[in-house]
């Protein structure tokens, strides 16, 4: 009888398929049940992917930093997909054994590992349909890219939930998954990880509270960003002074109410502070005073209530004051004129009363100062034109009354300045 | 010399340099010591009478020959290959790298291809079964599921809802 290759024993089987590129030979898994047995073994992906690999793949290169970065300049997706890197963006797609060769070979040892598409480009219908479909979980074996310090999957459209296994990364100093489409809650496990450093889980559609144990242990956290989800709940409270190293706290656009916890005025390192578009209500706590690092306090589009605290004065750093869209009342208070570093002040769209401080004069690097849709009364102050890089002034649909000054008129950089719906006159 | 008989009882003489490019031949003459005393039996290896066309060695093309034959002519095109470095996970070969002297020796039919990988698979002669395997995946690469098929008489075995749901997990890697 002529030998056929189904004479060959299942190892000569995978010698002949490991030839075969790994983005093309799963298709013959379909030739029959028996070479589909042999294309599923994990010895089998195990010797495809080793035969495959490229140098910077191989486990001696533990500095190795994946950065696929999709533009629609030069073409690069087809070049992308059809060289070596493929590899690693078909590992959110292969089945379990070859996920887990993967992790074995490709990225054995490998300590940092960046997978991110340009988003405008991704989202580009034409473009996406080229694109593997990421429409596909965080598969659970990435938890065993034990020797992980950064994972960054940003932008890659994977759903499903944040997986547990991450909790095995005990290294891991970077998280972000941004930009993606990842749901359900942010697990209470990952509080094991103590040495992270940056997490970054903005945009998504995370939902849940911030589990207060997970802060308890990230002490060493610089930057959390959780911006753009449908997080929901308070701030803990209790445990949010224990990042003690927190530089940015980016809780923006989620679905989180509450009061703002005096707490915060604890990290004293913070140089953002972004709670804008939630349901924050109450009052801004005067205690954010203590935060001099702060250059960043972005608390618009919430629910908050009474007066601009004086103490915001203390805040050397500032550089942008954005509180528009509350329910702000009271005065602006004089002590703006200490902010010498103000580049950006939106307190739009309040009940704020009162005049406009003439200290603002001192704030020269002030380029957008946005007060409409207050109750603000009195004069349009001539200080404001001492202030040479002012390019947007938006005092409209206020009570400010009077002339407006010439020499604000005549203000080389403005670009747009509003004075509708009010009773100033030219 | 080294005395090898096949499965058929055919006997043949060839250097020991030859010889012991297959493994299982070394390892045999090493055990046994003195090579010359008897011939070195090979049950595994081919009583099927191959025809082999396109050899290198134009007196014996489309002689009729046994496969044990085609795998002595290959080793003695090889014998004075430099020793092969074990392929490691470094510097991996690909299926583009054959040699044409190779190409042309293994440009037989189906059943001497596949009889030639069983026998050097049996001799473990890894340059010999690496090459046929090559040759193996040439011949797959760029075709469909179906072409394969054909081309290699597999039959089907999966029941039509079985085959649907690979299909539908491989769907990123079909038609590429």
């Amino acid at each position: 009888m002529t030998a056929t290759i189904l004479s060959l024993p299942h190892e000569l089987i995978r010698h002949v398929f490991s030839h075969i590129h790994p983005s093309t030979v799963l298709q013959y898994r379909r030739l029959s049940k028996s070479i589909n047995e042999c294309l599923l073994q994990r010895h089998f992906a195990r010797q495809l992917l080793v035969r495959f690999m490229s140098a910077q793949h191989s486990t001696t290169d533990r500095q190795a930093v994946k950065h696929i970065l999709f533009s629609l300049d030069d073409d690069p997706i087809r070049r992308d997909l059809h060289g070596l890197d493929q590899l690693d963006w078909m590992w959110f797609i292969w089945p379990q054994p070859f996920r887990e060769a993967y992790v074995e070979t490709g990225w054995a040892g490998t300590d940092s590992l960046s997978l991110w598409i340009d988003g405008i480009v991704a989202a580009d219908a034409s473009v996406a349909g080229r694109l593997p479909s990421f429409r596909m979980p965080i598969p659970s074996e990435v938890g065993s890219i034990s020797n992980l310090v950064r994972l960054q999957f940003h932008g890659l459209g994977l759903c499903g939930v944040i997986p547990e296994s991450l909790v095995n990364l005990e290294l891991l100093e970077t998280l972000d998954l941004s930009h993606n489409l990842l749901y359900g809650s942010i697990p209470e496990v990952l509080g094991s990880l103590v040495r992270l450093r940056e997490v970054n889980l903005g945009s998504n559609a995370l939902s849940g509270r911030i589990p207060a144990s997970l802060l308890r242990n990230w002490t060493r956290l610089r930057s959390l960003v959780l911006c753009q989800n449908k997080l929901a709940g308070r701030i803990p409270a209790a445990t949010i002074s224990c990042l003690v190293e927190l530089e940015v706290l980016d809780l923006g656009t989620n679905q989180m109410s509450g009061p703002i916890p005096s707490e915060i005025s604890l990290l004293g390192q913070l140089t953002v502070l972004d709670l804008h578009g939630n349901n924050f209500g109450g009052e801004i706590p005067p205690e954010l005073g203590a935060l001099r690092h702060v250059r960043t306090l972005n608390l618009s589009q919430n629910c908050l209530n009474g007066n601009i605290p004086l103490e915001l004065g203390n805040l050397p750093s500032l550089e942008d004051l954005v509180l528009f869209d509350n329910n702000l009342s009271g005065p602006i208070p004089e002590t703006i004129g200490n902010l010498v570093n103000l580049q950006q002040v939106n307190l739009m769209s309040n009940n704020l009363s009162g005049g406009i401080p003439r200290d603002l004069r001192l704030c020269t690097r002030l380029v957008t100062l946005g007060l409409a849709f207050n109750g603000l009364t009195g004069p349009l102050p001539l200080e404001l034109s001492e202030l040479p890089r002012l390019q947007i002034l938006a005092v409209n649909d206020t009570q400010l009354s009077g002339t407006i000054p010439r020499a604000i008129l005549a203000m080389e950089n403005s670009n747009l300045f509003t004075f509708q719906n009010t009773m100033l006159v030219y | 010399m080294v005395r090898i008989t096949s499965s058929d009882s055919q006997e043949f003489s060839v250097s020991q340099d030859i010889a012991c490019q297959s493994q299982l031949i070394k390892n045999m003459i090493e055990d046994v010591g003195d090579a010359d005393e008897q011939p070195i039996p090979l049950p595994n290896v081919a009583g099927a009478i191959l025809q082999k066309g396109g050899s290198c060695f134009p007196s014996i093309s489309n002689a009729p020959k046994l496969t044990l034959f085609a795998v002595i002519e290959y080793a003695t095109m090889h014998k004075d290959d430099p020793p092969s470095a074990p392929e490691t996970d470094a510097k991996p070969s690909t299926s583009e790298d054959i040699e044409d002297r190779d190409k042309q020796f293994l440009n037989v039919d189906q059943g001497t291809l596949f009889e030639i990988i069983l026998a050097a698979n049996y001799l473990d002669m890894k340059s010999l079964l690496d090459v046929g395997c090559k040759t193996v995946a040439n011949m797959i690469k760029g075709k469909t599921v179906e072409e394969v098929r054909a081309l290699f008489n597999i039959v089907n075995d999966f029941t039509p809802e079985e085959e649907e749901q690979i299909r539908k997990e491989n769907e990123w890697c079909e038609d590429r």
